[in-house]
């Protein structure tokens, strides 16, 4: 695959590879360079056609995160759901992909399918389907509505890794660990979670990142009252109104941990994790 | 000790064991030898409690273990993968077993330290199971299945990953410790060298059935079965029908002319038969006018053998030879067939 | 020690260990399906009542079909079908396509290669609203291209809030065409070298290599990634109710606003369930093409 025709001289890989990395930095981290700019704008001054460039810069943007009240509540409550989501996730993601990955073998493949629907349905329909009943129950516009809502639609992703993780297991090693007279619980403990260990952390660290970035869930169970910092900056990006600046210092917020995420992917996680896990954004 | 009744286990379609009886006395070393597949891995699992039954019963010292949970029958297993766990120590590993027995903290530590000594490696009790040798795993496998000091020991085909030099080591080194413990053993492998080699009784095993049992010699020597005869070392399979019945011993006429044979029962005159002859049982001599005249074919120098081909009769039946050494004969050589005094003489009517 | 290990109280419930097994693993599946089960039966069962004038939001409501009858008729809710169902396919076949021409690229020994690699899949942990809030800075009307374009004279196009979606299409290329890129990249790789090497040692040039053994191979895997971006464009909100244009607007952000903004929860109901109808026909198809696909390989 490697030796195409084209590709043998030395100068047109050059200017094919310069190419490919120019609109790469174009498509993928211009617009991130542009962002920075945006949440550095100086509020009184703003940044106005045809400016390239902003002509004044502050961190007055910066501040307000912490100023503006709805800024700050939408960071708490997105850090205060996410880790509840993630423990949630792994509370039950850990017993359920393991039992799909060892225990239900001929039925594994339905099962499968059945997990991943939450992912493949719309989430407009999950969501207001959802919204619709957590307000008959008094659930709509809490935290805990919220919680339960981004956990349906994270749940399948730490599912499908732990039971990846678990195929990883030798039946074998399970086995002999029975043979020796480990009952249930002592193969859960000293056995099947170390060993599953690297899938439960790859999962929860997408799980954290996928309740941070959910949107649609949230915002149809959580709105008024529950922000997050999506439904923040969907409000300030043109749902609610218009407010660049602002938007562009929310956007930074949300990115960093998960641009982190994807360095610490790359580097850890094998790809079949992630073409496996992924399904929706 | 152990004694399995009728066991029957199916996968879907596919019967793996189709009533399987057995009895193993208190400290023997049984094996069960037999071709992949045929069910031989599956029965072991049976017996420890890794698989349920369709039918049959499993009893240990003469109580059912059916519904006995694996992790509380009290059977060490030792599995052809090692199956170590690769997230703790050798010592943590062998020490597992006792732990989930709650003893002690210090005699978990010297029972340890005893079982690292009997297989010779004392040195290696931090190291990680990835940093062994594959002979260096199994001997740790085998350390923690016996340090719990189980009833019965199973071992699903311990030295197959093992490369032939290393194979030969340990299984002596098997047999050694088997023999030191007087622990009751089930050993499970296709390999007849090990059969032969470590039993006090080899159970032959074909498509889910135990077709024969015996102890080692018998079964080589005396296969009342052309299946076992088969998968038992080389056997030369000589189809003969009997001519005339005479008091003890019987006429056959095979491919290397009429043959008198010692008289089994079932067999009457124009039934059908197999002769069954090892390699190491047919002797070569420089051809004098005789009727079991061979021509020499295909030959092998093997170290500590030499292996003909010979060709016999007008169907050129061939024939297997194993001659001590260095053969004298050589590729092209017709000899004379000298058959020993009481060949085996397998009725095919009794083979299931 | 074999006879207290053997013996057990009398009294003690003996369960064959099959079905023992059994209850444990209903036990281990239950808290993870069990959620998602519920969680995917109530909506539906909610949407389904709904659609059909049941199960209203502080009343029960009483069944009718009205709500069905007005979806269907209303010319704006036509529209909006049709207008999702184009970005859908639109997104569909473009990311695919760019996929696979991207995925064969990355295969290519080029300087930079891992670079190329890691840059790629940025857009994959980059959130829809972020996603729609950059393109709005970069090809939105007061965006980087409309200034730096500026500055030459040059005018520069409505590329957002438009009505042939070209915004929506292309904020959703710039999350699919990764995600597709990703999962082709690892169809391919799972092609087995020696099947390759096989046709090659055969004789067969590239082209033929490509068109006989690897996209046979790796169809399967390509349509999965094809079928996963028209489900999702096709019910996306987030970012179609932010470029969007104002009319035709996608279904799903009609739904939305029906649902929180009319309160008219027969009709949101209603389109929810066209919605549901229309994924599962996507899916069946995509089923029989599977099974069909499967079926000319062996």
């Amino acid at each position: 695959m490697s030796n195409f025709w084209l590709l043998r001289n030395p100068r047109l890989r050059w200017l094919l590879a310069s190419l490919l990395i120019g609109a790469a930095a174009l498509v993928f981290v211009l617009p991130l360079v542009v962002t920075v700019l945006w949440s550095l704008v100086d509020p009184e001054v703003g940044w106005f056609p045809p400016d390239v460039v902003p002509s004044s810069l502050s961190l007055a943007n910066w501040r307000a995160l912490l100023a503006v009240p709805e800024m700050g509540d939408a960071l708490a409550n997105s850090l205060t759901i996410a880790p509840c989501v993630t423990l949630l996730c792994a509370a039950l993601g850990l017993p359920t992909g393991y039992a799909i990955a060892r225990r239900i073998g001929r039925y594994r493949p339905a099962l499968e399918l059945f997990v991943l629907t939450p992912v493949m349905m719309p989430g407009v329909v999950l969501a207001t389907g959802l919204g619709a009943f957590f307000m008959r129950m008094g659930l709509a516009q809490t935290m805990t509505g919220v919680i339960i809502a981004q956990t349906v639609v994270v749940l399948p992703l730490m599912i499908r890794i732990v039971a990846a993780t678990c195929d990883a297991v030798p039946a074998d090693v399970v086995d002999s660990a029975r043979m020796l007279g480990a009952g249930p619980l002592a193969l859960a403990r000293l056995i099947i979670v170390p060993l599953v260990m690297p899938g439960l952390v790859a999962g929860g660290l997408l799980c954290f990142v996928g309740s941070l970035e959910e949107f649609v869930l949230s915002f149809i169970v959580g709105m008024p009252t529950v922000q997050t910092l999506p439904m923040l900056l969907w409000a300030y990006v043109g749902g609610r109104s218009s407010i660049f600046t602002y938007a562009a210092v929310v956007t930074l917020v949300l990115l960093v941990p998960t641009l982190i995420l994807l360095v610490v992917i790359e580097r850890v996680v094998k790809q079949e994790y992630l073409a496996a896990g992924f399904g929706k954004a | 000790m152990l004694t399995l009744r009728g066991l029957r286990k199916s996968y879907g379609p596919h019967l793996a064991v189709d009533g399987v009886d057995l009895e193993v006395r208190r400290g023997e070393f049984v094996t069960l030898l037999g071709p992949s597949g045929c069910g031989k891995s599956t029965v072991l699992r049976l017996i420890a409690g890794l698989l349920d039954a369709d039918a049959g019963d499993v009893a240990i010292d003469g109580a059912s273990v059916t519904a006995v949970p694996p992790h509380r029958r009290h059977i060490g297993l030792v599995f052809q993968s090692y199956a170590l766990f690769p997230h703790m120590t050798v010592g943590e590993n062998i020490a597992f077993g006792l732990r989930m027995q709650h003893l002690p903290k210090a005699v978990i530590a010297e029972r340890v330290a005893e079982a690292l000594r009997m297989v010779e490696l004392s040195a290696l009790d931090r190291r990680y199971p990835r940093e062994l040798s594959g002979g260096q795993q199994q001997r740790v496998a085998l350390a923690r299945a016996v340090v719990t000091q189980p009833k019965l020991l199973l071992l699903d085909e311990p030295l197959s990953n093992l490369d032939a030099r290393l194979r030969d080591r340990l299984r002596v080194e098997l047999r050694e410790l088997q023999r030191r413990l007087g622990v009751t053993t089930l050993y499970v492998t296709h390999d007849q060298i090990e059969a032969l080699a470590l039993s006090d009784r080899i159970a032959v095993m074909h498509a889910g059935r135990i077709i024969e049992e015996g102890d080692p010699e018998t079964v080589y020597r005396r296969p009342r079965n052309r299946l076992t005869a088969e998968f038992l070392g080389i056997a030369n399979l000589l189809p003969a029908r009997i001519v005339s019945v005479n008091g003890r011993s019987c006429l056959a006429a095979t491919a290397l002319g009429e043959i008198e044979l010692p008289l089994q029962s079932g067999l009457r005159p124009g039934g059908e038969a197999v002769i069954c002859l090892r390699p190491e049982d047919i002797q070569l001599q420089s051809a004098v006018a005789s009727a079991l005249r061979a021509t020499v074919g295909e030959t092998a120098y093997l170290g500590s053998l030499t292996e003909h081909l010979v060709t016999i009769g007008p169907e050129r039946q061939s024939l297997r030879v194993h001659v001590p050494g260095r053969s004298r004969f050589r590729a092209g050589d017709t000899v004379n067939l000298v058959l020993p005094e009481a060949p085996v003489l397998i009725c095919d009517e009794a083979s299931p | 020690m074999s006879a207290i290990i053997l013996s057990r109280p009398a009294h003690a419930v003996t369960l064959s260990p099959a079905v023992r097994r059994r209850f444990e693993t209903a036990l281990l599946l239950a808290p993870g399906a069990g959620l998602l089960a519920v969680a995917m039966a109530i909506p539906i069962g909610q949407l389904l009542l709904g659609s059909v004038g049941l199960a209203g939001i502080g009343t029960a409501g009483t069944f009718t079909l009205a709500h069905y009858v007005e979806v269907l008729t209303n010319p704006l809710l036509r529209d909006a079908l049709l207008f999702s169902f184009v970005i859908a396919l639109a997104t569909a076949t473009l990311s695919t396509a760019a996929a696979a021409f991207f995925a064969t690229l990355l295969m290519i020994e080029l300087p930079g290669r891992r670079l190329l690699n890691a840059l790629y899949k940025v857009p994959l942990v980059v959130p829809s609203v972020v996603a729609a809030f950059l393109v709005v800075t970069m090809i939105g009307p007061g965006g980087m291209a409309a200034r730096a374009l500026g500055h030459v004279g040059l005018g520069w196009p409505q590329l957002i809030h438009d009505r042939q979606g070209i915004g929506v299409i292309t904020v959703l290329l710039w999350h699919y065409v990764p995600i597709s890129t990703l999962i082709v990249t690892a169809v391919i790789v799972s092609v087995p070298a020696d099947v390759i090497d096989a046709a090659r040692t055969l004789g067969a040039p590239p082209r033929v290599v490509f068109a006989r053994i690897i996209l046979p191979l790796t169809a399967p895997g390509l349509s999965a990634a094809t079928l996963i971006s028209f489900i999702d464009s096709f019910g996306a909100y987030a970012i179609p109710s932010l470029i969007g244009p104002p009319y035709p607007q996608t279904i799903a952000v009609m739904m939305t606003r029906e649902f929180l903004r009319r309160a008219n929860w027969g009709v949101a109901s209603a389109l929810g369930m066209l919605m549901c109808l229309t994924t599962v026909l996507v899916l069946f198809f995509y089923y029989r093409l599977l099974l069909r696909l499967r079926r000319g390989r062996a």
